[in-house]
């Protein structure tokens, strides 16, 4: 692991760094094993002394740093790509939105059905935004959740289960009733295919994961109002929505401190490409989307991927 | 992940357009020619592992970058897998059904193997026994792995 050394402008007054946009003359250096490696220069201005900083918290109290960009696997740490952020809300501008990082709770009054899949964030928000605009492409783009080469900034849900059971349920296609025939196919007589009208593409049964928990939790980072006004409107969630699974009593936002990709132990809280990781790599890799639309799999790479949640 | 199977697998049976998903679904849902000849016939029975280089499977067709196998599905799923060299694989089981491209997964890890069909993918760890609740391939490829049969 790489230790992070700051090197802070002194002023004669001691003042603490600002995190305002001038941040020139602030720079973080990376040291691996202990020994210092100067990873960028500093553009501090002529006869201004500079010192190393080795625990940025002890020694800026308020302040963080960030990322502008989030760091891939191999990518060094470069004082370019960093910036001051307060501890307080861990604030940030972009694209002009306040943006913080934020952890979302459903509570359930009832179970919900999963058919796989991790149930990221990213994915419930486009889906509603979807609802909205009419338009897969403005939906992905409208999602607000901070987004990094196309990695949202949001986590996979979260659960404590009571209960985990299979649940099967029967879907009656009448195809001849409820299609309209010009819309099907028609055989080299130009009539339509007798199964079309025959029992046997009437059911068909599928099986699914019955999940009965209290809550889902989210964790994410982005504009958390909007996330808020976009899930206010979500009174059920998972599948077989319109039979009564997953009914969502309310919802509740907080401020958080998981940026929705990593948590605590360094686990992946979604799925995240191998070379975009920087958590506990000691767990299986495995082949998942990755980001938007999950249901693609053109968006599937090598990832890791939240524990338990394998199977999707 | 569609790279991987066309370079690999899909390459050997269906022209590739650089559309990755229309080439998967070309190999794995077309005719292709027969070695015993006659009408070209769709990927229908048997087996088929994806390796990096050349891959191999068990219905015989005119493909020639292909390897041909006779072993059942299982036992080479099997030797595969206690083979494991950490690159990347994907394990087909094919029916009369196709198999859709959105159930062709690629293995990774010996914790979580992928065996993908027509029905679905069936996700295990090797490197444990099944339990009650495990699925079909995991049960047979662990009583084979124990000298059953």
């Amino acid at each position: 692991m790489f230790q992070l050394l700051l090197i802070a402008r002194i002023r004669e007054d001691t003042a603490r760094p600002k995190p305002s946009g001038g941040l020139s003359g602030l720079g973080l250096l990376a040291t691996a094993g202990g020994e210092s490696a100067v990873a960028g220069v500093c553009k501090a201005e002529q006869g201004i002394a500079f010192t190393y900083i080795e625990n940025p918290a002890d020694d800026c109290p308020g302040y963080v740093i960030d990322y502008v960009t989030l760091l891939k696997r191999e990518d060094a740490d470069s004082p370019s790509n960093m910036h001051w952020q307060t501890t307080g809300d861990q604030l940030f501008i972009c694209g002009g939105v306040m943006q913080k990082t934020f952890s979302v709770t459903a509570y359930l009054s009832s179970p919900f059905v999963t058919g796989g899949g991790y149930m990221t964030l990213d994915g419930l928000l486009a889906a509603r935004l979807f609802e909205e605009l009419q338009n897969v492409e403005a939906a992905h783009a409208a999602v607000p959740v901070r987004c990094n080469a196309g990695l949202a900034c949001a986590s996979g849900a979260i659960y404590e289960p009571v209960s985990v059971d299979r649940i099967a349920f029967v879907a009656q296609l009448r195809a001849g009733h409820s299609l309209n025939p010009d819309l099907i196919k028609k055989n080299k007589r130009g009539a339509l295919h007798r199964d079309v009208n025959d029992t046997s593409l009437c059911n068909v049964m599928n099986a699914y994961t019955l999940v009965t928990a209290p809550t889902i939790t989210w964790y994410g980072e982005g504009d958390g109002n909007e996330v808020m006004r976009l899930l206010a409107g979500v009174e059920f969630i998972g599948k077989r929505r319109a039979s009564g699974f997953g009914r969502v009593t309310r919802w509740e936002i907080a401020d958080g401190d998981l940026d929705g990709i990593t948590g605590y132990a360094g686990e992946p809280l979604r799925p995240v490409p191998v070379e975009m990781f920087s958590g506990d790599d000691a767990r299986p890799i495995v082949d998942a989307a990755w980001r938007l639309p999950y249901w693609s799999p053109v968006n599937r790479a090598a990832c890791y991927v939240p524990t338990g949640a394998i199977n999707a | 992940m569609l790279e991987f199977f066309n370079s690999n697998f899909g390459r050997h049976f269906a022209e590739q357009t650089g559309d990755a998903m229309a080439d998967a679904k070309a190999a794995l849902s077309g005719g292709h020619p027969m070695k015993k000849g006659g009408m070209p016939q769709r990927i229908s029975s048997g087996w088929a592992i994806v390796r990096p280089g050349k891959s191999v499977m068990q219905m015989k067709f005119a493909a020639k970058g292909v390897d041909y196998a006779v072993e059942d599905r299982y036992t080479a799923f099997l030797s595969e897998l206690q083979a494991w060299d950490g690159k990347p694989r994907i394990f087909l089981t094919f029916d009369k059904k196709p198999i859709p491209v959105g159930n062709v997964f690629v293995t990774y890890d010996l914790r979580a193997v992928r065996i993908c069909s027509p029905a679905g993918v069936e996700t295990f760890d090797f490197t444990v026994p099944p339990e009650k609740s495990s699925g079909v391939a995991h049960k047979v490829i662990w009583k084979k792995k124990a000298g059953k049969k």
